[in-house]
């Protein structure tokens, strides 16, 4: 456990580039922008919500829109962080010095991948929720300066805690859908022999799906590729929210939205079906395979 | 007999350079051995194999672990220093206490810290604000904090200058040797270590030329400054080498009984540098 701990904070010392500064600049840029927002148009609050009484699915939409903003450019990062986490010590000869520790290299090849999927995905988590609620705070003053309840956003904690259930689970299942693009971004890393391996990850497969077409006339690897990123569990809770948002302003359907089950139930419900999907599946399986090799790569880095 | 490490037959090929070439070689618990070669000799490639890092055919033992079976189980007992700057550039001193102490069982923090504050370096510097013979410092106090049976060093003090050099190598024997621990080391400066070495390992392009204990090399070698009358007689005795300085004969023999050679000028023990260079121009001979 201790080695573990040991494991994810040196990731920690090493990339806080990629971890800390990033999601730190990203939800200053947020707080200021929702203040702003907040206070020149905190009229939106009650257009939104014409009784005052803000509605679990506008609390969920603000709340998911950071989250997803913050995870946008968090996924980027995360592209830089695994393409030189097994590359840069092999370059700089560090690796020597790393590999002459009791550390197996499935360990630390692990560690790195559990860094992006869970450790990465807590922080994104944890700046989504201090956003929220400070998006929420001046949202509410604003409304408040305008003699509308602003505050009954925070009357109703069980909406915000579930908006951050939600969002944590969709980033659960997420983490797990793109575990083949991990595993990829850290084979490549641990094999690239010279030019940044980002290149290198992003080369190898248009080569390969270019053949495949002229080959076999099929796309196989375009697909599989395509789809795990233009369909994605993170953004897809959203149909049935921003549907539930645009009923519940109406005060008609206020009584019958707040009879009903939370929206956000049905959002976590369609997460849920990516589970069910072969393609989630056959992507952990390809992911597992290639962090496999990643490890065996890893090995034979001080051969040359 | 004590053998810490048993390696026979080992084989490394890289493309077409044969890095290795059927070494064989058993070091003995207590033995400080000098690794010496010239460049490219192999050096490098059998001491990565020795720590687990490399891949080789051939049997390997160290200290009863296959090392690139064994490397994380084998770390733990042995401590090694594979270049001179092989650091994390990007890593505060105390970062890399704390992450060794926290994945090795045999690092005392407590000895690291100690060691680091005879250097007086500030362990919250970042290792790219080190000099290189700073850098050299801390690897030297975190490898002496483990409690490790053997300790591997390739080439640890190389482009330091000769104040750095010194102190490395007293710190080492003064502070960490005992007849428990074993030490093999590389190193081109053979003048400077010669005096600590219990063994001596010669290398060259993948093959041992010698390996012998400083004892056995003193006794069965012996340099000799002839006197200008006597050459022709002491060419007679097969000198390996014959070596003329300031118009004086410097041979250097190999098993001629002493009292044979002391009619023949003044006997001085042999420098392992001479001995070295001797091998060398007779394998090209």
């Amino acid at each position: 456990m201790n080695t573990a701990l040991t494991l994810v904070r040196r990731e920690l010392w090493e990339n806080r580039g990629n971890f800390y500064i990033m999601i730190g600049i990203l939800f200053g840029i947020i707080v200021l922008a929702s203040a702003v927002l907040g206070i020149a148009v905190g009229g939106a609050f009650t257009t939104l919500h014409p009784t005052g009484r803000a509605s679990a699915a506008g609390v969920a939409i603000l709340g998911l829109s950071i989250g997803n903003f913050i995870f946008l450019f968090y996924s980027l990062s995360m592209l830089g962080y695994l393409s030189g986490s097994l590359y840069d010590d092999r370059k700089d000869g560090s690796v020597l010095f790393w590999r002459s520790l009791p550390v197996s290299d499935t360990a630390t090849v692990i560690s790195k991948a559990a860094m992006a999927m869970f450790v990465g995905s807590l922080l994104v988590l944890i700046a989504m929720i201090v956003g929220h609620l400070i998006s929420l705070l001046a949202l509410a003053t604003a409304a408040s300066a305008r003699g509308a309840a602003g505050f009954s956003v925070f009357a109703s904690p069980g909406s915000l805690f579930g908006t951050w259930v939600f969002f944590a689970y969709a980033l659960f299942v997420q983490a797990l859908w793109w575990l083949p693009y991990y595993g990829w971004l850290l084979l490549v890393s641990a094999v690239s022999p010279r030019g940044h391996p980002l290149i290198w990850a992003i080369i190898v497969p248009a080569v390969a799906g270019v053949a495949e077409l002229i080959i076999t006339q099929s796309s196989h690897i375009f697909q599989f590729v395509g789809s795990h990123l233009a369909n994605s569990p993170i953004f897809n809770g959203w149909p049935s929210l921003t549907l539930s948002s645009q009923l519940v302003p109406s005060s008609a359907n206020l009584a019958q939205a707040a009879t009903s089950a939370n929206p956000l139930y049905s959002g976590a419900g369609l997460i849920s079906q990516f589970l069910a999907t072969p393609s989630m599946w056959i992507g952990i399986v390809i992911g597992l395979g290639l962090i496999a090799l990643a490890v065996i790569a890893r090995r034979y880095s001080a051969s040359s | 007999m004590d053998a810490v490490i048993k390696a026979k037959d080992l084989r490394k090929s890289y493309r077409k350079t044969q890095a290795l070439n059927d070494v064989s070689l058993e070091v003995e618990r207590g033995r400080i051995v000098g690794l010496i070669g010239p460049n490219g000799a192999g050096k490098t490639t059998l001491l990565r194999a020795l720590t687990g890092l490399l891949r080789v055919d051939g049997d390997l033992d160290v200290l009863g672990q296959h090392p690139w079976s064994e490397r994380v189980k084998l770390m733990r007992d042995v401590a090694f220093i594979a270049d001179t700057a092989t650091l994390p550039k990007w890593a505060r001193i105390n970062q890399i206490l704390t992450y060794t102490e926290a994945v090795h069982p045999n690092f005392s923090r407590k000895r690291a810290e100690n060691f680091l504050k005879q250097t007086g370096i500030d362990t919250s510097r970042r290792i790219k604000t080190l000099s290189k013979g700073m850098k050299v410092q801390v690897h030297l106090a975190l490898v002496m904090a483990i409690d490790a049976s053997l300790l591997v060093l390739d080439e640890p003090t190389l482009g330091l200058d000769i104040l750095f050099r010194k102190t490395f190598y007293t710190n080492l024997l003064n502070d960490y040797f005992d007849e428990n621990r074993t030490i093999i080391v590389s190193t081109h400066q053979i003048e400077e270590i010669e005096h600590i070495l219990t063994d001596v390992v010669f290398i060259n392009q993948g093959r041992i030329m010698l390996d012998s204990s400083m004892d056995d090399i003193n006794a069965r070698y012996a340099t000799v400054a002839v006197k200008r009358d006597n050459v022709e007689a002491a060419r007679k005795l097969k000198p390996i080498q014959e070596n003329v300085l300031l118009g004086q004969h410097v041979f250097l023999f190999e098993g001629v009984p002493a009292e044979k050679l002391q009619s023949l000028g003044e006997v001085s023990p042999t420098r392992v540098a001479d001995l070295f260079t001797a091998k060398m121009q007779e394998k090209q001979a």
